[in-house]
C-alpha cells in the first residue's frame, strides 16, 4: 500500500474509537528515564502508565514521541499469536486523581490520556537482572524479530521471575522507530534494517539457526497491512501526532517488514 | 469526574535491615478526608518474625507509637482505627520521617470506596503477595462441590474421588467419577495457577490421550474443570494447548468457577433421568 492510500485509510479509521479505560488508582513507580506510574484502572486491571508530562517526552515537545511509539508498537505486538508484548491501552487520568499525587520531584502527572502497558505479575525486567538463560530459543527469536522490525532502541524485555523462561515479552518501546525523538528524514528515506539484539543474547549460539526464525518471519510477513495500519489510528489528539505524520510512520513500518529477514540472517551467517 | 471519593493510601513496610533495604509489606493505611474515613489493616506475620519474639513485640510497639491502636496481641490479622482527620499530609509525614525498621510508602491516590480500597490493598499487597500464583482449586474442592449437589438428592455416594476405570488390561485413574455402578461422567481438574505448569500440561495431555479409549469403553461423558492462569505469557499458551487437546477428543471444558453450576446441572439431569427410568 502506498502513502496516499495509507493516509486515506487512516483518516477513515479515525472515526473508530480505540479501547480506552480510566485510572482509578495512581502510585508513583519510578525507575527508568520516564518516571512511570502504577495504575489500577476502572476495568480492574493494573497498568504501568506513562503520562503526557513524562520526563522523556518533555525534552523534545509535541508530538509526544514516547507515548505515541509505545502505543503503536504495543498494538503491533498484539498482532502476533501469542502476542510478543503485554496488552496496551489508552488510560485516561481524571483531573482529581492527577492533582492528588506527586512524584519525588513534587510534580503532578498530567491529567488526560496516558499510555498504559498491562502489568505482568511474576516477571522481572531483563534490565533489572531477569535471567534469560532458560528462555526457549523460539520465544527469543520472536522478540528479536519484533524488536528488529520496529528498530528497537534502549531495548528491554520481561522474563519469568522464577528463571524458568516460560514468559518472555518485549517492553518499553518508547525509543523504537526513530530513537528518543522523531527524525522525519528517516521516515522518508530508503529503509535500512539492522539486527536488534538484547545484550544478553549477544554471541548466543542457540540463536544461530535459521529454522528458529522461520515461523515468526512467516508470521510477520503474513500480518495484514490493514491490521498494521490500524495500530496507527486513534492516537489521542492531545499527543499531537497528525494523521499525515502517522501515515508516514505506518509507511515506514510497512516497508521495513520485508527487510527483517535479511537483518536477522546475520545471526546464522556469522556476521553479527 | 468520577463519583468515587478521593482516597490516599500508604503501604506499611517492615525493613529488617535498612542498609540492605529489603522491605516486606505488613500493612496498609487508607484515609479518605471527604468521607471522614481512616483505616488500617496489618498482617504482622508477613514480617517473618516469630510472634513470641521480642522483635515482634517491638514491631507492635513501633506501630502503636504511630498512633495506631492495635486491638489484641499476637493476632495474625489486625484491624486498627486510624484517626479519620488524617489527610495525605499525615501520610507524607510518615513517609518522610519513618526511615528505619517501619517505613511508609509515598502516599498514592485512588478514586474508590475507602473500606473497599483498604480490603483490596490488603489482599493484593499484603496478604497474597507470596501466594499470588497459588491456587485453591483442586480435586478435593471439586469433589466437595459435587457431593453437595448430589447430597440434595441423597445420592452422595454417586460422587467418587480417584475413580478407576478399567480398559482391557489397563487401569486409569481420574479425579472424579459420577455414577451408580454405571459411570456417567469422568472429571479431571487442572489449575494453571500451580507452580509446576509442566506437570499440569502433561496431566492435561494425558487426559486427552486416554479419553477416546475410556469413552468408548464406558460411554461416559468427559469433563475438564480448569482454572485458567492469571499471568500473561507461557502459562496462557499451555492453557490454550490443553483446552484445545481436550476439546478435540470430545471432552467438555469448563472454567473452575463454573464448578457449582456444572455440578448442580449434572445432579439434576442424572437424577431426573434415573427417576424417569424407574417410573
Amino acid at each position: 500500500m502506498e502513502l496516499p492510500q495509507i493516509m486515506t485509510l487512516l483518516t477513515q479509521l479515525e472515526a473508530d474509537n480505540p479501547p480506552r479505560t480510566q485510572a482509578a488508582l495512581l502510585q508513583y513507580r519510578g525507575g527508568g528515564g520516564c518516571g512511570a506510574w502504577d495504575c489500577k484502572a476502572v476495568n480492574g486491571l493494573w497498568y504501568v502508565i506513562k503520562c503526557q508530562n513524562n520526563r522523556q517526552d518533555r525534552t523534545y515537545g509535541l508530538p509526544w514521541k514516547v507515548l505515541t511509539t509505545e502505543l503503536i508498537c504495543g498494538r503491533l505486538g498484539q498482532l502476533f499469536v501469542p502476542p510478543v508484548c503485554p496488552p496496551v491501552c489508552i488510560v485516561d487520568i481524571p483531573d482529581e486523581l492527577a492533582s492528588a499525587v506527586i512524584d519525588p520531584n513534587g510534580e503532578h502527572p498530567s491529567a488526560g490520556p496516558s499510555f498504559g502497558s498491562q502489568r505482568v505479575d511474576g516477571a522481572i525486567e531483563t534490565k533489572a537482572g531477569g535471567n534469560i538463560n532458560l528462555v526457549p530459543p523460539k520465544q527469543a527469536a520472536r522478540v528479536v524479530v519484533f524488536q528488529t522490525w520496529l528498530q528497537g532502541q534502549d531495548i528491554a524485555a520481561l522474563v519469568s521471575h522464577d528463571g524458568s523462561g516460560t514468559m518472555f515479552l518485549s517492553i518499553d518501546h518508547g525509543y523504537y522507530l526513530t530513537g528518543p525523538q522523531w527524525i522525519e528524514s528517516l521516515l522518508t528515506a530508503e529503509p535500512s534494517v539492522s539486527l536488534v539484539l538484547l545484550p544478553q543474547f549477544q554471541g548466543q549460539v542457540k540463536l544461530e539457526d535459521s529454522q528458529l526464525f522461520q515461523g515468526i518471519l512467516d508470521e510477520l510477513t503474513s500480518l495484514s497491512e490493514i491490521d498494521i495500519i490500524k495500530a496507527f489510528a486513534g492516537i489521542p489528539q492531545e499527543w499531537g501526532a497528525s494523521v499525515d505524520f502517522r501515515a508516514k510512520l505506518a509507511n515506514f513500518v510497512l516497508k521495513r517488514r520485508n527487510l527483517v529477514e535479511q537483518a536477522v540472517s546475520t545471526l546464522w551467517r556469522g556476521v553479527a | 469526574m468520577s463519583n468515587q471519593p478521593l482516597c490516599f493510601f500508604s503501604i506499611v513496610r517492615y525493613v529488617a535491615d535498612p542498609i540492605r533495604d529489603e522491605p516486606k509489606n505488613i500493612g496498609a493505611l487508607v484515609v479518605c478526608p471527604e468521607r471522614r474515613f481512616g483505616g488500617a489493616r496489618f498482617l504482622l506475620s508477613r514480617s517473618g518474625i516469630a510472634p513470641s519474639s521480642s522483635r515482634y513485640d517491638m514491631l507492635q510497639d513501633l506501630i502503636r507509637s504511630y498512633q495506631i491502636d492495635l486491638p489484641g496481641y499476637n493476632q495474625l490479622s489486625l484491624f486498627a482505627p486510624v484517626p479519620f482527620k488524617w489527610t495525605r499530609v499525615e501520610l507524607e509525614e510518615l513517609h518522610r520521617e519513618c526511615t528505619n525498621l517501619i517505613q511508609f510508602t509515598e502516599p498514592a491516590a485512588a478514586l474508590a470506596e475507602p473500606s473497599r480500597l483498604l480490603d483490596e490493598l490488603y489482599h493484593e499487597r499484603i496478604q497474597t503477595r507470596e501466594s499470588s500464583t497459588r491456587t485453591n482449586f483442586s480435586r478435593r474442592v471439586a469433589a466437595r462441590v459435587f457431593r453437595r449437589a448430589f447430597h440434595r438428592y441423597d445420592r452422595i455416594d454417586w460422587v467418587q474421588e480417584d475413580t478407576r476405570v478399567q480398559v482391557k488390561s489397563d487401569t486409569y485413574h481420574f479425579d472424579l467419577g459420577i455414577g451408580n455402578g454405571q459411570l456417567y461422567y469422568v472429571i479431571e481438574t487442572l489449575s494453571f495457577r500451580n507452580v509446576d505448569l509442566q506437570r499440569v500440561e502433561q496431566a492435561g495431555g494425558w487426559y486427552a490421550y486416554v479419553w477416546p479409549k475410556v469413552a468408548q469403553e464406558t460411554g461416559a461423558e468427559g469433563l475438564l474443570l480448569v482454572e485458567p492462569p492469571k499471568d500473561i505469557g507461557g502459562a496462557q499458551d499451555r492453557f490454550r494447548r490443553v483446552t484445545d487437546w481436550a476439546s478435540e477428543v470430545g471432552i467438555t471444558v469448563h472454567d473452575a468457577n463454573e464448578t457449582n453450576q456444572v455440578a448442580e446441572k449434572i445432579a439434576d439431569e442424572l437424577l431426573q433421568k434415573i427417576s424417569y427410568l424407574h417410573q
